[in-house]
């Protein structure tokens, strides 16, 4: 600790911070431009010069440290009279056209002006002329005349997302920001978000308004797991016109990739659903909301009365709230009485949920997302956070710069987060227990293991240690082709390690043995001691926005809310007591076993909220056989999905801007969802719905807001046991919170597992069930798109989006291309054992020989019809990730 | 092929052997092939007289020399004749048969070859005897004149590298440090920092790998003191970093210089070679486990990387713009790692210290500037050039006893020292000492040792104009009181001297310059008012005169002066009529000549055409 003065105050302060940071810390304002708290220093505006006694010339801030025993005197007539001049200087060339720029009334150069009085200046200049074009991208648009040269953007661009697109041109009075690598731009608009000024703007907003004139809603992104903080922009309570964001909130602090920042306005899309439709003459026909809700509940009602309660199965979205999954479940159980009921979470997120509750005790990240900057060694295996969850990557990138974490990447494909890898495995797809059970083999053999902790937290050693056994570096490299030398050396980096953590996404989830890959990966983490530390963990990223909330809120087959699970009695008794029913024991269906029960005739009737089988799942003619065949179907959406077409009624939902309620993001953070404009046309918040439809089929949900929903699943639920409503201001809080004292767990296990002990579990090597075979040489690969979201529904429909996303393709190595005499930008056919698709090819240095990376194709190119539709037989996720194909020019 | 040399004796051995080699009264011709003497066309003059050798089958008897920068360079190409050190000047190509039918075969003198000295009217016939060189204190530069940079044999054969040996074998690195520090050393590429000092932070800062850098990203207008010694003398810079690099504790050196300077760069990449080849550079220094490897790499022209945090920069591949420096480089320079970073005339100067010892070299200079300094003189003197004097000579023996005063029989005005952000000292101060603090206290700067004197025929508002126009240009722009006061000096100093002075201007000079000086991120800003506010400190009288009479009393600024023909001087001979590019100028046979001052451009054609004075500026 060191003392200082400060303007006559002595301040105690660590030794680490800045003048700035000190000041700050006790009240003391010293003004800045160019200082932006999460970037490196510059020092450039000189804004915050201060006097410090003793030394000859003014120091910045913002870029000295404290020093024991300094003066530091902040508003000297000298240094005021710097900043006044400093300001008089930046004014020359400033238009003063703040009547039309987009920061008027935030801008901070006219806030420094304000405060200082700076009437005129002295100075007339000419029109700087500069050579080099504003930078402009369907989405930012640069004014130059309005920098100030504060650099912040290019520090954004570069520390951020690490992308470098932003740079200094020139020098002296005509040097310039430029866009430097222009292509490298991923529109996260960090560089705007950090402009003091009006130098950078976005495109799709201007002239709707100022920001006196809007209102800001803070809310949570609905566009990832990460749960990003943002405040919609709305006017009128009608229109959203942007995205901002308040760096102090939320784990992005003010950062959103391209979909949260520009993907907002799908919900004014012309195609949004305003009326219920009802299937007459075999057609949907617009209706009235009491004549459809009654047709549902009766039509409903009779399917149940008749076939049996079993005859109907739910399914909800991953990106609606936890209020309404809870209610969706809810309703299946207790209206309808049967546990049919799933989410749209089993397709990605259900191998870490059985996984990780069988080997810990609970299905979820273990840490918290900014743990993960303590992490000496991260490795990242089956994911590409640059796409599906930016935010974490940038974490990433950050925990590098500043701690100088080693990263292991494990992927077959070469995908952005490779130039910062210290070590890239590229196991063959499908052969991740391979490399598993070598990296523990390695670790055991080599005495790498944390012999306390897993003597004292543990139990299964002996098995484990046999269950490995065969896994030498050699069998491993001829499974999976990861050179022997390669996987020792990567192992030993994990586990020589202080703490490591372990980042994995759909790669390691979407496989017939997804689960087993996750108890793999919970062996590695637990043999090393790093469960239950600082930068260690293990951290599941989650592509859907409530995935974690869709299960913690029991929209699954086999528990009641908060993992409870139906077979036992004592919760089921407290649930049956508040729900006043009695309640079913048999485990239900999960989403991807309805089909085969539908197509049996064992469904009759399906209610699906926001889901869209016919584009989500393998074998899509099946689902469409299946749907076709059903006596009844209900379908809650805001588009018409390629679902809803089959539906006999639709229901027009709302999305995530018009309604109250709370998602529960990937590091089990709970946070609100707030209502920023009335809901579009006569749609309905399907929270509503639902409430509405159970009443009429006779059982009553009475809530007035979905604050009373989450107050039930506090009493019912310990996990969420301290969850208010009004806790959630701020940042959230993070399960379990039994009691409403309770702060809520940044960390699980901390203080043993929560199973008791964690369980170390052989898991058996499977090859995956295709293997390239012959007439289809190559693996197909896919993987998420960071200019859409989940199928598209709503990303595709999002105006902003659409004018930087790139027509889908498929990726192949330029060898494997010139083989086949395909050349970019050529139409080719990708066709698998099951089904092809037409789409254009781009040749990729990233992807290896042998390989084909498609990201999804949605509507347009429905990748999932070549998919073998095999599952895993405990998560029943299917193998998405496995799928031999050719490719041949049309 | 050279043989590594895997101990000191090896050195000394391989010393002894090359001086005995060397026959001091072999008959040798020494052509200075420097920057100046190469523009003069001493190419042309190194090939004639090897032809010329040849014809007369003289290769064997007579050695061709060529070398680096002199310094005299005013009076190039030059040739130096040994073993009777004939110092011939101006020398033509067509002079060349005869330089060696005469002087070499006959041992005759040529007389017009010879040096006159314009104060006394004397010819001079020896090197030695010539004032410019005589008054000098020539230990870092004066070797220049006798080796050949491409040969490591020749820089050992006159003691280099012992140096090296001395601080490998006889010292550890905290006494090589403790003599550099007790030498008195301080930096000399402008900041003078001592240099010492700098050596003992950078040994003790934590972190490795630690970086020695060298810079050679000379930029200031006229000066080329660094590209003379890299050009002339590489290995003495070498050595110099080798030491320096022992004693830090580094493996890792750069040099950073211009990509303008490239026979610095094909020198001293010849010398990185053949000191590796010795074993003096590279894996294990002379039989020692100490490795040391030099990369040079090349600078793309931009004045503000020759700012230390601006070069590492640079150097990272990031652009050249300099960072706030709370935390000093030789803690955390480049890759954020502890570099020590001297300027190519500070590394030379530390073999002669090692060998010489610090006794000897601290006896030179004044109390708180040790050793010499390298100026290069230019501007309205008689003698420019490179020159090498001790610390505390004052600025009226440079310019009056080496520079050989003023042309023209003019009258001196001002000499600005320091380069481009130097400040300009006036006549009242000239027998001032130069030495860091003597500069630094009168508003100037030793800076790189640029010297530039002026006449009365030097505006003084033109040449602050003039300085600051090169500053605001290569201001980097990082910083807003630089990148926007700059320019607004400049703008304001430009209306000045064309006439759009007003009242206030030189108040608001004077305040920009106190901003700009005060606020700005690095020295560059931190410095470029000195010539704006020097010149308004001593020549206030100048600015007020462009301001509030629209005159400009040295005739410089076109807009302020008027050319007019004196009728009863003009004899009507009609040269300037004949010599005006404008047609401005008329008369007749015997008419005295009038001047349209609508259509004059200002040239001052007729003035240096007219043979009777009449022409006249006011």
């Amino acid at each position: 600790m060191v003392k200082l003065t400060i303007d006559g105050k002595e301040i105690t302060t660590s030794q680490e911070k800045t003048i700035l940071a000190a000041a700050t810390e006790n009240g003391i304002s010293i003004p800045t431009l160019c200082f932006h708290r999460k970037l490196s220093t510059l020092g450039s505006c000189r804004m915050c010069l201060v006097e410090i006694e003793g030394a000859g010339k003014p120091m910045t801030a913002c870029t000295t440290p404290v020093v024991d025993g300094i003066v530091v005197h902040t508003k000297t007539e000298r240094v005021e009279k710097m900043r006044r001049e400093a300001l008089r200087l930046m004014l020359v060339n400033h238009p003063l056209d703040c009547p039309v720029c987009d920061a008027g009334g935030e801008c901070q150069l006219q806030n420094l002006t304000y405060a200082y009085g700076i009437e005129h200046q002295d100075f007339v200049a000419e029109e700087v002329e500069r050579e080099t074009p504003a930078f402009v991208t369907p989405l930012i648009r640069q004014w130059p005349h309005r920098c100030v040269m504060c650099q912040r953007c290019v520090q954004a661009c570069i520390e951020i997302p690490g992308c470098h697109v932003l740079d200094v041109v020139d020098r002296g009075l005509v040097s310039m920001i430029a866009g430097v690598n222009p292509d490298d731009c991923i529109s996260c608009g960090e560089c705007l978000s950090v402009c003091p000024v009006g130098a950078l703007t976005e495109k799709l907003s201007p002239i709707k308004g100022r920001k006196w004139q809007t209102e800001r809603i803070p809310t949570t992104c609905t566009f990832c797991g990460c749960g990003c903080q943002l405040e919609l922009n709305t006017v009128g309570k009608r229109t959203i016109i942007k995205v901002t964001t308040d760096d102090e909130a939320g784990s992005n602090r003010g950062s959103l990739c391209v979909k949260g920042r520009f993907g907002y306005d799908y919900v004014h899309h012309r195609d949004r659903l305003t009326r219920p439709l009802i299937r007459k003459n075999g057609s949907l026909v617009e209706g009235d909301w009491e004549e459809s809700l009654n047709l549902a509940a009766e039509r409903l009602g009779a399917i149940r009365d008749h076939y049996g309660r079993g005859s109907i199965g739910g399914i909800i979205s991953a990106h609606h709230t936890n209020e309404e999954c809870y209610l969706m479940q809810k309703f299946m159980r207790a209206a309808i009485g049967n546990n049919n009921v799933d989410s749209g979470s089993r397709l990605t997120h259900s191998p870490t949920v059985a996984g990780l509750m069988d080997a810990t005790g609970y299905g979820a990240m273990t840490n918290e997302m900014d743990d993960i900057l303590k992490s000496d060694v991260i490795l990242i295996a089956g994911a590409d956070p640059d796409v599906d969850n930016l935010i974490f990557a940038n974490k990433i990138r950050r925990a590098i710069r500043e701690k100088g974490s080693k990263i292991v990447l494990i992927d077959p494909r070469k995908t952005t987060l490779e130039k910062y890898a210290d070590i890239w495995l590229q196991p063959k797809p499908g052969t991740d227990l391979a490399w598993i059970n070598g990296f523990i083999r390695v670790i055991l053999s080599e005495k790498l293991w944390a012999a306390d902790y897993v003597r004292g937290h543990t139990e299964g050693l002996d098995e484990l240690k046999r269950g490995v056994e065969a896994f030498t570096p050699d069998y491993v490299e001829k499974l999976s082709g990861i050179p022997r030398g390669d996987l020792v050396e990567a192992a030993q980096l994990y586990a020589k390690a202080k703490a490591s953590s372990i980042a994995y996404g759909s790669g390691i989830t979407q496989h017939i043995n997804g689960t087993d890959h996750v108890l793999g990966l919970a062996n590695l983490a637990m043999v090393c001691g790093n469960v239950g530390i600082e930068g260690g963990g293990i951290y599941p990223l989650v592509i859907q926005s409530n995935a974690q909330g869709a299960c913690d809120m029991g929209t699954l087959p086999e528990f009641l809310p908060g993992y409870q699970p139906v077979s036992e009695e004592i919760p089921r008794g407290k649930f049956e007591e508040e729900w006043g029913v009695e309640l079913p024991l048999d485990t239900g269906l999960t989403l991807t076993e309805m089909v085969e029960q539908i197509l049996q005739g064992r469904i009759k009737a399906m209610i699906m909220v926001g889901e869209n089988p016919l584009i989500t799942l393998p074998n899509p003619k099946r689902w469409e056989e299946a749907i076709n065949s059903l006596e009844f179907l209900v379908v809650q959406d805001v588009f018409l999905s390629e679902v809803a077409q089959h539906a006999h009624v639709v229901l027009p939902g709302t999305t995530f801007a018009e309604k109250e309620g709370t998602f529960t993001n990937m590091e089990r953070r709970i946070q609100r969802v707030r209502r920023a404009i009335q809901p579009i046309g006569d749609s309905r918040p399907d929270w509503a719905i639902i409430c509405q439809l159970a009443s009429k089929m006779g059982y009553e949900m009475e809530y007035t807001h979905p604050s009373e929903v989450m107050e039930e699943v506090r009493r019912l639920t310990p996990l969420y046991g301290g969850i208010t409503c009004d806790r959630l201001d701020g940042a959230g809080i993070q399960w379990p919170c039994p009691n409403a004292d309770h702060p809520g767990t940044r960390i699980l296990h901390e203080d043993g597992f929560h199973r008791g002990k964690g369980k170390l579990t052989p898991v058996e090597y499977r090859a995956p069930t295709e293997r390239t075979e012959e007439g289809f040489p190559l693996a197909l690969l896919t993987g998420g798109h960071l200019y859409h979201y989940h199928i598209g529904t709503f990303s595709k429909r999002a105006n902003g989006l659409s004018k930087v996303y790139e027509e889908t393709c498929v990726r192949m190595n330029p060898e494997d291309a010139r083989a086949l005499n395909i050349s970019e930008g050529d139409m080719v056919r990708v066709i698998s054992p099951r089904g092809e698709v037409k789409t254009r090819a781009k040749l990729d240095q990233c992807l290896v020989k042998g390989m084909v990376y498609v990201a999804p194709g949605f509507r347009d190119i429905p990748l999932n019809g070549l998919i073998y539709a095999d599952f895993d037989p405990v998560a029943k996720i299917p193998e998405y990730k496995v799928c031999s194909a050719r490719v041949e020019k049309i | 092929m050279r043989e590594r040399l895997r101990n000191p004796e090896n050195l000394e051995r391989l010393r002894q052997k090359l001086q005995k080699e060397r026959d001091p009264n072999k008959r040798r011709i020494t052509v200075c092939a420097g920057t100046g003497c190469g523009a003069y066309g001493c190419g042309e003059i190194i090939s004639a007289l090897k032809k010329e050798l040849k014809k007369r089958k003289l290769q064997q008897d007579v050695e061709i020399k060529v070398t680096g920068c002199h310094g005299f360079c005013e009076r190039g190409p030059l040739l130096v004749i040994n073993p009777q050190k004939l110092f011939y000047q101006k020398v033509q190509v067509e002079d060349v048969p005869e330089i060696l039918s005469e002087t070499i075969e006959k041992g005759n003198v040529i007389d017009r070859l010879l040096y006159v000295n314009p104060v006394t009217g004397e010819k001079i016939v020896h090197e030695d005897e010539v004032p410019f060189y005589k008054l000098q204190e020539r230990i870092i530069f004066g070797s220049n004149g006798s080796i050949d940079p491409t040969s490591i044999e020749d820089y050992i054969a006159i003691g280099g590298y012992r140096a090296l040996a001395k601080a490998f074998f006889d010292m550890s690195p905290e006494e090589i440090i403790e003599s550099v520090k007790r030498s008195g050393l301080r930096g000399r590429g402008g900041g003078g920092f001592p240099t010492g000092l700098k050596w003992e932070s950078c040994r003790k800062a934590p972190g490795e790998p630690r970086y020695v850098i060298c810079n050679a990203d000379e930029g200031d207008p006229g000066a080329y003191m660094d590209r003379s010694l890299l050009e002339g003398n590489p290995h003495s810079v070498l050595e110099g970093m080798v030491i320096g690099a022992y004693a830090i504790g580094s493996n890792q050196g750069h040099v950073f210089v211009r990509k303008e300077y490239p026979l610095a760069v094909q020198n001293l990449r010849i010398a990185l070679q053949q000191a590796e080849e010795y074993g003096l550079l590279g894996e294990g220094i002379l039989g020692t486990g100490f490795d040391f490897s030099v990369r040079i790499n090349r600078g793309g022209g931009a004045f503000v990387c020759g700012e230390s945090s601006a070069l590492m920069a640079s150097l990272e591949g990031q652009p050249g713009e300099p960072r706030a420096k709370h935390i000093h480089t030789v803690i955390s320079g480049l890759y954020d790692k502890p570099t020590n970073l001297n300027n190519v005339e500070t590394w030379a100067n530390v073999p002669l210290i090692i060998d010489k010892g610090d006794q000897w070299y601290a006896q030179l200079g004044t109390e708180g500037s040790k050793g010499t300094k390298i100026f290069s003189l230019v501007g309205k003197v008689n003698n420019t050039g490179l020159v090498e004097v001790p610390m505390g000579i004052t600025l009226r023996e440079i310019v009056y006893d080496i520079g050989g005063g003023i042309p023209g029989g003019k009258k001196f005005k001002a000499v600005q020292t320091g380069g481009p952000s130097g400040g300009c000292i006036p006549e009242s101060l000239l027998d001032l000492p130069v030495d860091f603090d003597r500069l630094t206290e009168v508003g100037s700067m030793m800076g790189s040792g640029g010297m530039i004197v002026m006449d009365e025929g030097n505006c003084m508002v033109d040449v602050a104009k003039y300085f600051i126009n090169f500053l605001r240009d290569e201001s980097c722009g990082k910083c807003t009181s630089c990148r926007e006061g700059t320019q607004r000096m400049y703008e304001i100093l430009d209306d000045i001297t064309e006439g759009r002075g007003k009242r206030g201007d030189v108040e608001l000079l004077e305040e920009l310059g106190w901003v700009v000086a005060e606020a700005s991120l690095c020295a560059l800003g931190g410095t470029a008012p000195n010539p704006v506010l020097s010149t308004i400190q001593y020549f206030r009288d100048e600015y007020e005169a462009h301001i509030k009479e629209k005159r400009c009393p040295a005739g410089v600024c076109k807009a302020l002066i008027q050319y007019t023909i004196d009728s009863e001087l003009c004899t009507a001979c009609g040269r300037c009529r004949k010599a005006c590019p404008s047609d401005a100028i008329s008369g007749a046979k015997k008419v005295p000549h009038k001047i349209d001052q609508e259509k004059c451009i200002k040239c001052g054609m007729c003035v240096e055409s007219c043979k009777f004075d009449a022409v006249k500026v006011q």
